[in-house]
């Protein structure tokens, strides 16, 4: 009896034992929000509300009032909205992680997008059918390129590719913000009476359109949808996603079996590019209808801790993405009682801070399975 | 007369905006000389900003007549920059914790510090001063020359009327830093450490001993040049700060080689490229259709990707920046 | 008697490796004391537990009669203990007196670098021991010889009574060997310790006192240098007196299949590191480079992978001359290889055997179809191969990393023949793998010369060489300087050229 007992725990523990290392990858993240929620709570406490009704308030913000409520996407619209931007730049970051780049430029690679979008939507005039995708594929060319350089960069001159896209972000920050949307590309080019800063506005058939009414959630979602699978497809059953893998895992040896290691950095960052910037386009297109004469929305550094508490995975990615949009949607909400949106913030900082101290959960996960093997007491040497 | 003038309100906009630069880069320097990168000095910069305005506050005991509440003006700006070294140290600490101990990824770390800074910044302003602009004003260095006899004297004055503690820190440090580093015996470890950990750990220099206190020392400079903008340029703290100035800084170390002199020049000459640009404004604004103000604020990053790439010098990290230092087992 | 040092059943776990079984040792003071071994016998790894670097998982150290708990580095200098490191521990941007004095600096005032006074100290010591070096000199450019010195005054100057040497010879030109033993010499007059590892049996004779032989973490016998000779300490080490032979079919070499010409290629440093080279590998045969470590070999390999661009000169495969220094044109033309390092090189170890299976191969026509990878196809192959060449665990879907050396080294040895090569590029194909895996390994290179293929066989362990070559050339300083037949080959002739103290003239060679 009490053998059989000790066999269904060793069963459990073995099984854990030996599954460990791959369930600690998914538990991370969920252990690090779960404590990052916590540690919010703390601070709320102390500023003497109740982190009961913030949270309750952020959960109906989130997601709505009512199961109808929810349903009808009304109040759910707008998280998922910014979840499919957040999903496009996690993206970005996921794929340049697959080949071993850190892609902290996907800001930079956004704004490009914005304001090439921006121009173009103003430009054209056609059928959104046509109009839209091509928008999209100059988007994704000029910002891939601006990705591509960074790899190009740290091929070429050996420049670590952390320095060059965050000095690459300040590059399209200042040349956007401080020359051409105040300068070449201003609305008052355009429209001499305009009063608001920024550029002019895109044409009607360049913006993606609410998909109903009451809501701002608009095709965006499809785009980062169809870019999820797409990535998905690219980094698990192509060959070009072997060959990222390849590199990102161990370059040394993938350029020692022949693999074009430089080309391989060369398109990923390229894709990253075009996904950040992409991103960028889809904020134009939807729901800005311009570049703003400031637009720091910061969906590209943001980009950054979704892959990573995505476990660098896109379909992780996309949930991280959509679980932050939505949160990032509730905390509006909790502005009732006085926390500020930024609040969503916060979580998502202590959630990567514990997403990069991992070792430190992973070491407390592991002990449950190391330290708990439940042995019955039998003949020991008295050695360890 | 007038050149003189212009010439000095020139320099004395130059040192004041170069300051933050300055000191948060020496932060970086320390940090990257031992091994460990810290990109998160904007997020660092950031959080010593706001607590600096927030020690100056609270330390304040007098009501305020109008309002009711605490009396901002009345407060002590020196307790402002000591909780600034407060949080920066704690900031330092989390990033070698994660960096040094459990060998984290430290980009991941800094880019995590980076966020945080961004939401809790702006809770603490929202709990603390019912506001998502900016702080109320409080007393601070704003203008408040360290040394106020040198103010007086005719002319040059102008320039020492400007000189608070914190530009006259950001002048000194520079120096301080590089005696610590190349003249002293913990200097020529903590740069052992951060070329080569296992030589210095064979010798008996403990390696992560000096990683921490270079990465806590990392957080305090941050913090201090963040309080510098608050407590120093401004008397307040703005929810836009420190609006990128880390990262310049970053750049500057970068630029100045990983040196602190070098770093203190960087700064004065990336900060050049802003002023010119500002004075350009005042007093010729013609200029800015040929040349976009974009250019010069953009020049600094620029730069350094050259300088980088290796196309103007060349500039090589400290060898094992970067990468954990694995204690013993394996070699 | 007091021991200088004295070990009692030190055991040493790494994961899935037991390092070091129960070591027992007693070290005399003033002696010369070699520990002799093969690649993975945890010579070093005892080593660095007496320094203090790991800690053994049971067992007593004593120091002068002293138990010694809780071993650290500092503690070990602190006991006069000092230990210079096969890579050596030097920060290459330093100078020599920095390097020296780090963690033992001269402080005036109370907090200033008295660098006056480091640097006179340094040239203090280098003159009482005969080593000469300039203080001020910056490491990274001094060659390895001097380098090596500025290890030894390093340890000397924290007062070392008990120095260890690990693999001090490995990275020596014979020269620099020779001045090396004067100082050993000049150094144990001067009653200290010296502890010498090393797996070259000539040298330790020549150096050493008393030899321990290490053989898989295990104490296999301790010898005075009188009692005992290279014969014996090799059986001991190796573990039989007769190396296996393999069976080699009788063949002629074919016509040649890689040329080198007059080639020159630079070193990291931008130093020719191979000199004006020529060889010809023909089909039927193997071509042993033989040779000390770091006379050429590394950058001779990696140009021949394409990862190193030649100074000048030309490699010809079928004819055709070399143009692009890619390992993916190589490899296209016919080359396949062994690396060295399967950890580094050989293998990615986070993706599973299957997936490595086909490595650089996933742009060919049967692995792809269309641009996705066919899975069907990759399935069945990598069956096959875990099948064929009996890796184990037969599961193709595991982690590679999950496998042992031997097995991980049979997935690179499957993927690289399965390319069906011109060219077989083994560069010490069984560094650090037990005797069935070398075994293994050894049968397939020799399997595929005797299927026509021309394999070149670039190694450091002699025995390796003169076993399977065909053809043996020394490589020496960058140059070849001698080539024999097999037969030929005799370990004194081959001792004499690798040690550049005989060469052939060079047209010789071909």
């Amino acid at each position: 009896m009490k053998n059989l007992a000790f066999d269904n725990i060793n069963k459990i523990l073995n099984w854990w034992n030996a599954k460990k290392e791959d369930i600690s990858t998914f538990l991370v993240p969920i252990i690090s929000i779960i404590i990052a929620f916590f540690v919010a709570a703390i601070m709320i406490k102390m500023t003497g509300k109740s982190p009961i009704a913030a949270y309750k308030l952020l959960f109906q913000g989130a997601l709505g009032r009512s199961l109808k409520e929810f349903l009808s996407l009304k109040q759910a619209g707008e998280g998922i909205l910014k979840g499919a931007i957040l999903t496009l730049t996690g993206l970005s970051v996921t794929v340049a992680f697959k080949a071993g780049l850190f892609n902290i430029g996907a800001e930079g690679q956004f704004i490009v997008g914005a304001i090439v979008a921006a121009y173009f939507g103003f430009k054209f005039n056609l059928p959104p059918i046509i109009g839209i995708p091509l928008i999209l594929i100059i988007v994704g060319v000029t910002s891939g390129l601006y990705g591509a350089f960074a790899a190009w960069l740290k091929i070429k001159r050996g420049v670590h590719e952390v320095i060059t896209t965050i000095m690459l972000n300040w590059i399209a920050i200042h040349l956007v913000e401080n020359w051409i949307v105040v300068g070449p590309f201003n609305i008052l080019r355009y429209n001499p009476q305009a009063v608001l800063a920024g550029t002019p506005y895109i044409s009607d058939s360049s913006r993606l359109k609410p998909l109903f009414a009451g809501t701002r959630l608009n095709s965006s979602i499809f785009i980062a949808i169809i870019a999820v699978i797409v990535i998905y497809i690219i980094i698990n059953k192509t060959v070009l996603g072997y060959e990222i893998k390849a590199t990102g895992l161990n370059i040394d040896a993938a350029k020692y079996a022949g693999i074009n290691t430089s080309k391989t950095m060369i398109v990923s960052m390229f894709i990253a590019g075009a996904l950040s910037g992409i991103s960028g386009a889809c904020m134009i297109l939807g729901t800005e209808g311009r570049y703003p004469g400031v637009f720091r929305p910061g969906y590209g550094f943001d980009g950054i801790t979704m892959s990573l508490i995505g476990n660098t995975t896109p379909v992780g990615t996309f949930i991280a993405a959509i679980f932050f949009g939505l949160l990032r949607a509730g905390a509006t909400g909790m502005q009732l009682i006085g926390i500020h949106k930024t609040f969503a913030d916060i979580i998502q900082g202590v959630a990567t801070i514990f997403v990069a101290g991992q070792t430190g959960i992973k070491y407390l996960l592991f002990l449950i399975g190391e330290k708990r093997v439940v042995k019955p007491r039998e003949a020991h040497d008295g050695s360890y | 007369m007038e050149v003189i003038k212009i010439i000095i309100s020139f320099l004395s906009s130059m040192l004041q905006f170069a300051t933050p630069i300055i000191i948060a880069g020496l932060g970086g320097v320390i940090s990257e000389n031992a091994g460990v990168t810290n990109i998160a000095l904007e997020g660092m910069m950031r959080m010593g900003g706001f607590f600096a305005v927030f020690g100056a506050y609270i330390s304040s005991n007098k009501i305020d007549p109008i309002l009711g509440g605490r009396d901002p003006l009345a407060g002590n700006p020196w307790v402002g920059i000591l909780l600034a070294i407060i949080i920066g140290i704690l900031a330092g600490l989390l990033h070698g914790y994660i960096s040094i101990s459990l060998k984290g990824n430290q980009i991941v770390s800094a880019v995590a510090i980076n966020v945080f800074a961004l939401g809790g910044m702006t809770f603490f302003l929202e709990r603390y001063f019912n506001t998502t602009g900016h702080s109320p004003s409080v007393n601070s260095f704003m203008g408040k020359p360290f040394i106020p006899i040198l103010a007086k004297i005719p002319i040059v004055g102008e320039l020492f009327r400007v000189m608070n503690v914190f530009v006259w820190l950001a002048l000194i440090l520079p120096f301080v830093v590089h005696f610590y580093l190349y003249h002293t015996h913990w200097g020529l470890r903590h740069r052992a450490v951060g070329e080569h950990p296992k030589a210095a750990d064979t010798l008996g220099v403990d390696v992560y001993k000096v990683r921490y206190f270079a990465v806590i020392m990392s957080g305090v400079f941050a913090a201090l040049a963040g309080a510098s903008m608050s407590i120093g340029q401004l008397d307040l703290f703005d929810n836009h700060m420190p609006a990128g100035l880390g990262f310049i800084a970053l750049a500057a170390m970068i630029f100045g080689k990983w040196k602190p002199l070098g770093t203190l020049l960087a700064a004065l000459f990336f900060t050049l490229a802003n002023v010119v640009q500002i004075f350009i404004q005042t007093y010729a604004p013609q200029v800015l259709k040929i040349i976009p103000r974009g250019f010069f604020l953009a020049l600094p990053y620029f730069l350094t990707i050259l300088i980088l790439a290796g196309f103007v010098g060349k500039a090589t990290p400290p060898a094992a920046d970067g990468v954990p230092y694995e204690k013993g087992e394996k070699l | 008697m007091e021991y200088a040092i004295e070990l009692k059943n030190i055991t040493k776990i790494f994961p899935g490796v037991l390092a070091n079984d129960n070591i027992s040792l007693q070290i005399k003071k003033g002696e010369v004391f070699a520990i002799v071994g093969e690649n993975g016998a945890g010579k070093t790894t005892l080593m660095n537990i007496i320094y203090g670097l790991y800690t053994a998982n049971s067992g007593e150290i004593y120091i002068n009669g002293k138990r010694i708990l809780h071993n650290t580095p500092k503690k070990a200098i602190e006991l006069g203990i000092g230990m210079v490191h096969q890579h050596f521990m030097l920060v290459p941007i330093f100078s020599v007196y920095e390097n020296i004095i780090l963690g033992k600096e001269y402080i005036k005032n109370g907090m200033i670098l008295d660098k006056k006074k480091g640097i006179e100290e340094v040239k203090k010591i280098s003159e009482q021991y005969g080593l000469k070096v300039d203080p001020k000199e910056i490491v990274g450019n001094l060659p390895v010889g001097i380098q090596q010195r500025v290890e030894i005054l390093k340890v000397l100057f924290r007062g070392a009574e008990i120095l260890i040497l690990d693999e001090p010879t490995a990275v020596l030109t014979p020269q620099e060997t020779k001045e090396l033993f004067e100082t050993i010499k000049a150094l144990k007059k001067n009653n200290k310790t010296i502890l010498f590892i090393s797996h070259k049996l000539k040298e330790v004779l020549e150096i050493a006192d008393r030899i321990c032989v290490l053989k898989n973490g295990k104490v296999m016998g301790i010898k005075n240098k009188e009692e005992t000779n290279e014969r014996e300490l090799a059986r001991l080490m190796v573990g039989r007196d007769v190396v296996l032979e393999i069976p080699k079919k009788e063949k002629e070499p074919g016509e040649p299949i890689l040329e080198v010409k007059d080639l020159f290629i630079m070193s990291d440093k931008g130093i020719p590191a191979i000199k004006g080279i020529n060889f010809k590998l023909r089909k039927y045969e193997i071509l042993g480079i033989a040779g000390v470590e770091g006379n050429g070999q590394k950058e001779l390999v990696e140009a021949l992978n394409g990862l190193r661009p030649i100074y000048s000169g030309k490699i010809l495969i079928n004819g055709k001359e070399i143009s692009n220094f890619d390992p993916w044109f190589f490899r296209k033309n016919g080359f396949a290889y062994i690396p060295e390092d399967r950890r580094v090189r050989g293998l990615v170890l986070p993706f599973s055997v299957s997936y490595n299976l086909f490595l650089g191969r996933q742009r060919e026509k049967n692995f792809k179809k269309g641009n996705f990878l066919n899975s069907n196809y990759i399935k069945v192959f990598s069956s096959n191969k875990v099948e064929e060449y009996d890796i184990r665990p037969r599961n193709p879907n595991l982690k590679v990393d999950d496998l042992s050396g031997g097995n991980q080294q049979k997935v690179i040895v499957a993927r690289e023949v399965s390319y069906d090569p011109d060219v077989l590029v083994a560069s010490q194909p069984t560094r650090g793998l037990d005797v069935g895996a070398t075994e293994f390994v050894h049968k397939k290179l020799v399997e595929q010369r005797d299927s026509g293929k021309a394999v070149l066989l670039i190694s450091l362990e002699l025995e390796e060489i003169m076993m399977l070559s065909d053809r043996i050339a020394v490589l020496f300083n960058g140059e070849i300087v001698g080539e024999l037949s097999q037969e030929e080959a005799t370990e004194e002739e081959l001792g004499l050229l690798m040690l550049g103290l005989k060469r052939y003239d060079k047209k010789g060679v071909s």
